[in-house]
């Protein structure tokens, strides 16, 4: 091989790779489209009725979840049905396996596509119910989109929305 | 079921069984599953839900319901054959057409073997239109609830509360499809809030209030270990999350509880959580309680221990050890101020008991008293004397109830109020309150006392005789309450008379607390080392030194009230109340007052941990390990299910790093050293009656014959004092301080049940509230012990059973 072609070769890479549209934006300013499928923060659906969680308290997706992100706590309310005292969700600890989202059996926890996690402090991660019905409806605009692959028989080929 | 076995082909496999066994038995002995839902072990075969249906041939050209089916010698028995899974699946599909299917929110989801069967047998769709009911909840007392549409009718609690527990609070009512689960004979529901149905009920119809919808069954951890609340020590599954302690229920077969708990072991843990625990340290600073850290507190108390050590010597310095902490608890605080301190001043409560076991071991040596729960009950004839031991000691009770159903057993019931035993005793009296004693030796001879002393007729008296003398073993069974309260001795001799008079006879004075004889049998006494021997016994004390590595004084000490009022300056107190339990509160207090120390160290504030100068706070039964030893003398093990809450930590372990802070390190980081050490000097006590049977002649005390109201003073099924009290649970069932009165007496005095009443002796009155209740017999008025607020030994500090008392409204 000629001395300096490879030199050469570096630059040619640099030249034709440094024309192409970048493929990273600038966060947080710029946001770039997010694959359909993407798993982002769970979120939960509000009670028409209550206007509260729907969530019903059975504790399933605590029992679901293999990394101990969630804790349900329930007691009784003055009607006999159960009331849920407290929802909590350590998104820190969370991989996004979706498990809990399946084993809900009112459909309470929802898929979304928010991954805007970020806090200064650990604490923070540490959502409960309320703020997970936030997520959900600030990100109500992405479900049509995430509800072109439910079921099955999706196409590789679909997997990012604009493409 | 006899020995003999009989051997028949399971599924082609061969299988012996003893003969007696059922169907479903067989199959299980070699591990062939059939699926059941109206099976419970502790009851009998009943066939309701056609669950375990098997082939039989030869036999009927049907299906067997293999539970309550006979094994036969050369039965070919077929579990798994098409039609038999057909079977299976439909009664399962039969009983989801009207089941609601709530599980997500049902509290039996998980346990539920509904829920297990319907996924075993695989259904996804019902065949049949489904209507589910939808009745609304029912609630049934305090503590039960009934969902009716989720009742499959399997008849397990009814059944439950029937053979095991002897109360029969529960029936079917109406018919067929209308059929549901109510209070028999449409009454209001005569329970005993033992929960047992709840526990017994395979899916979530019959639920326990109090846990309601507080955890899912598969997330509680759970802890076996054994009952806070009384002598018999059942032992307990403790189920917890979080670090709450969220129920309880039985744990295994086993003696003493074969199965089964009482209120107060099923719905009594709740205090455990309570939110009246202590969690600091406290420290007496200008007069104040402080919070304070362990360092400090420890530094403190050892300071100020060894300041009155300096000053007035070892013999100035006490400890209290208490019947509701373990026996590694006691032994670590008496060998703390045996061996630490240097005094032999260890004291404990025992209301009675370590005062009846003496009298008793002296005259018919210790073998004689700490017996078996089983000898109790294949005794031919249990007698009961004094307290209802179906209030007392619950599962007692109910054994007693069905040893007399199922093997026949005689019971002679002599309590001074009714109960349920009455139902199946064969004679019963009523025995005037502080005419116990009399009643015993009348029995067993005496025939100068007449009924206005015991309270039983010439001709009940020779009934129960008669009965006596023709069994071949005979059980007496009391309760050492405080009725017992300077009783003990008379007590003692008459049921000692007994044994002369009548054949194989057994006593047994009941325990009032969980540990009551760990603390006599651990040497919580100042004249006893741990395995009840006497300090000055020079065997006993090289063992110790054998076993500790350090010398334990030998000159016994003086007595509680001699030390308080002599030489005391400084007192330990642990897991009691001294004011609370004293006959006169105010001279306790006077004299604690004035000790230069008092360290309380408890789980609750108490008057007595009012006046001390620090404050510890322990651990609850559900946050330590160790053990309590029960009526019989056997131990019965807990385990840690939660974290002490604040910084509440494990009795042993203050006394442990206050001696290790005092320059005396027993080296112990868990319990565990504690129960080995112990092990080696543990032993059932060995004492040779040698002393006379007292003569009981005049000295008597006579039951008054007065015109008003005689007290009786027993503990009430639902009372378990200062741990009841913050049960929320327990507290509910007997909210309020109450005294008991018969309903024709109510009417006299023109009082309400809830009325506010005062009853009043010689030495003090009472405020409290009236419940009317048919158990008291006329005449008499029940002051339910361990009331914080209203004991009854304010009305007698000498011994408040059978004080002549006025009864007046408020
Ligand atoms: S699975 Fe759904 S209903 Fe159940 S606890 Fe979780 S969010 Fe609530
Ligand atoms: S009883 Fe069993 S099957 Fe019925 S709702 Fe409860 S858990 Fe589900
Ligand atoms: S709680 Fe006990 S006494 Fe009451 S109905 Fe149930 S089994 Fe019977
Ligand atoms: S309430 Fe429970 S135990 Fe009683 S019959 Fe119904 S299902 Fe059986
Ligand atoms: S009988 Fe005694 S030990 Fe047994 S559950 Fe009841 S209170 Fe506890
Ligand atoms: S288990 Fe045999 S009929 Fe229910």
């Amino acid at each position: 091989m000629p001395l300096g072609s490879g030199i050469l070769k570096g630059f040619a890479t640099v030249f034709k790779v440094g024309r192409r549209k970048p493929a990273t934006v600038m966060y947080p300013e710029n946001v770039r489209d997010i694959a359909y499928r993407f798993r982002g923060q769970v979120g939960m659906r509000r009670d028409e009725v209550t206007n509260g969680l729907t969530c019903v308290g059975c504790g399933l997706c605590e029992t679901a979840c293999p990394n101990d992100v969630i804790r349900v706590d329930t007691s009784e309310n003055s009607d006999g049905t159960r009331a849920v005292d407290r929802y909590l969700f350590d998104v820190g600890r969370c991989v996004f396996c979706y498990f809990c989202i399946e084993a809900c059996p009112v459909d309470a926890l929802q898929r979304t596509h928010d991954f805007h996690l970020v806090t200064e402090d650990r604490r923070g991660l540490l959502i409960d119910g309320f703020k997970m019905i936030e997520i959900y409806e600030h990100d109500l605009e992405n479900r049509p989109l995430q509800e072109q692959n439910i079921g099955p028989g999706t196409r590789p080929r679909l997997w990012f929305g604009d493409d | 079921m006899s020995n003999e076995l009989i051997s028949l082909t399971v599924d082609g496999v061969e299988v012996q069984v003893p003969a007696g066994s059922t169907v479903l038995q067989a199959c299980e002995s070699i591990g062939v599953e059939i699926p059941t839902l109206c099976t419970d072990p502790r009851l009998d075969p009943y066939g309701a839900c056609r669950m375990c249906v098997v082939e039989i041939q030869p036999g009927p050209p049907r299906p067997m319901a293999s539970c309550t089916m006979q094994a036969a010698p050369g039965m070919n028995v077929v579990t798994d054959s098409k039609s038999i899974k057909d079977i299976r699946k439909h009664v399962i599909e039969l009983q989801l057409q009207h089941h609601p299917l709530d599980c997500p929110y049902c509290d039996q989801a998980g346990t539920c073997e509904l829920q297990d069967e319907t996924f075993a047998q695989e259904i996804h769709q019902s065949p049949y239109e489904t209507v589910p009911k939808a009745h609304p909840e029912e609630i049934l007392n305090e503590v039960i609830l009934i969902n009716h549409n989720r009742c499959i009718l399997c008849g397990r609690c009814v059944r439950i509360c029937d053979e095991q527990i002897g109360v029969y609070a529960l029936d079917f009512v109406h018919r067929a499809i209308g059929t549901f689960i109510a209070p028999a004979q449409h009454k209001e529901m005569d329970c005993e809030r033992c929960g047992m149905c709840i526990e017994t009920c395979p899916v979530g119809a019959l639920l326990s209030r109090p846990f309601k919808h507080a955890a899912r069954s598969w997330q509680t951890d759970k802890t076996a270990s054994t009952c806070p609340h009384c002598s018999v020590g059942c032992s307990l599954l403790v189920e917890s999350r979080h670090g709450d302690v969220v129920r309880t229920r039985t744990n295994g077969l086993e003696e003493p509880a074969n199965g089964i708990l009482c209120a107060k072991g099923f719905f009594g843990h709740s205090y455990v959580n309570s939110d009246d625990r202590l969690t600091k340290p406290l420290i007496r600073r200008d007069g104040r309680l402080e919070p304070a850290t362990w360092r400090e507190a420890i530094s403190h108390v050892s300071g100020a221990l060894r300041g009155v050590i300096d000053r007035n010597g070892p013999g100035a310095v006490g400890a209290v050890g208490s019947p509701n902490c373990t026996n590694e608890d006691n032994y670590a605080l008496q060998r703390f101020t045996r061996q630490v301190v240097g005094s032999n001043n260890v004291y404990s409560q025992s209301s009675g008991f370590h005062e009846t076991f003496h009298a008793l071991a002296s005259v018919l040596g210790s073998r004689a008293v700490l017996r078996s729960q089983s000898e109790l009950l294949e005794s031919d004839v249990i007698l009961v004397v004094g307290a209802d031991i179906g209030q007392t000691h619950n599962v007692v009770g109910a054994h007693i109830k069905r040893a007399v159903r199922r093997n026949g057993r005689r019971l002679l019931t002599a309590t001074r109020l009714a109960g349920t035993l009455d139902q199946y005793a064969a004679a019963s009296v009523r025995v005037r309150p502080g005419g116990e004693a009399a009643l015993l030796a009348a029995l067993a001879g005496r025939d100068d006392l007449p009924e206005s002393v015991t309270g039983a007729s010439d001709t009940a008296l020779q009934t129960m005789r008669d009965a006596l003398a023709a069994a071949g073993s005979v059980a007496v069974v009391w309760d050492t309450g405080v009725w017992t309260l300077g009783r003990t001795e008379e007590l003692a001799a008459a049921a000692a008379s007994l044994t002369q008079a009548f054949a194989d006879v057994r006593l047994f004075p009941l325990a009032e607390r969980a540990n009551t004889v760990g603390t006599l049998l651990t040497g919580m006494a100042p004249d006893m080392l741990p395995g009840l021997r006497p300090v000055t016994d020079p065997e006993a004390l090289a063992e110790i030194e054998a076993a500790t590595g350090a010398a334990t004084p030998q000159d016994a000490g003086p007595s509680l009230a001699d030390f308080l009022a002599g030489d005391a300056r400084a007192l330990y107190v642990m897991g009691e109340d001294l004011i609370g339990s004293a006959g006169d509160p105010d001279s306790m207090r006077e004299q604690l007052a004035d000790l230069d120390l008092l360290i309380v160290q408890d789980i609750f504030m108490s008057p007595t941990a009012e006046v001390a100068d620090v404050v510890l706070p322990g651990a609850s039964f559900a946050e330590k390990g160790g053990h309590f030893t029960n009526f019989e003398g056997r131990r019965g093990a807990l385990a840690p299910a939660i974290i002490p809450v604040g910084d509440a930590r494990p009795d042993w372990e203050i006394i442990a790093r206050l001696a290790a802070a005092v320059g005396n390190d027993f080296g112990w980081r868990s319990h565990e050293p504690i129960t080995a050490e112990l092990e080696r000097l543990w032993r059932m006590p060995d004492i040779e009656g040698s002393e006379p049977i007292a003569d009981l002649n005049g000295a008597l005390s006579q039951a008054n014959g007065s015109e008003g109201f005689t007290l009786a003073t027993e503990q009430h099924l639902y009372t378990a004092g200062v741990t009841g009290r913050h049960a929320p649970s327990l507290a509910l069932m007997l909210p309020d301080a109450v005294a008991e009165l018969n309903p024709a007496d109510a009417e006299v005095l023109g009082v309400a049940d809830g009325d506010a009443i005062s009853v009043a002796s010689h030495a003090g009155a009472l405020n409290l509230k009236s419940l009317v209740a048919s158990r008291v017999p006329r005449g008499v008025v029940n002051l339910p012990d361990r009331f914080l607020d209203a004991p009854p030994r304010r009305l007698d500090p000498a011994g408040p059973n059978g004080t002549p008392v006025q009864v007046t409204k408020r």
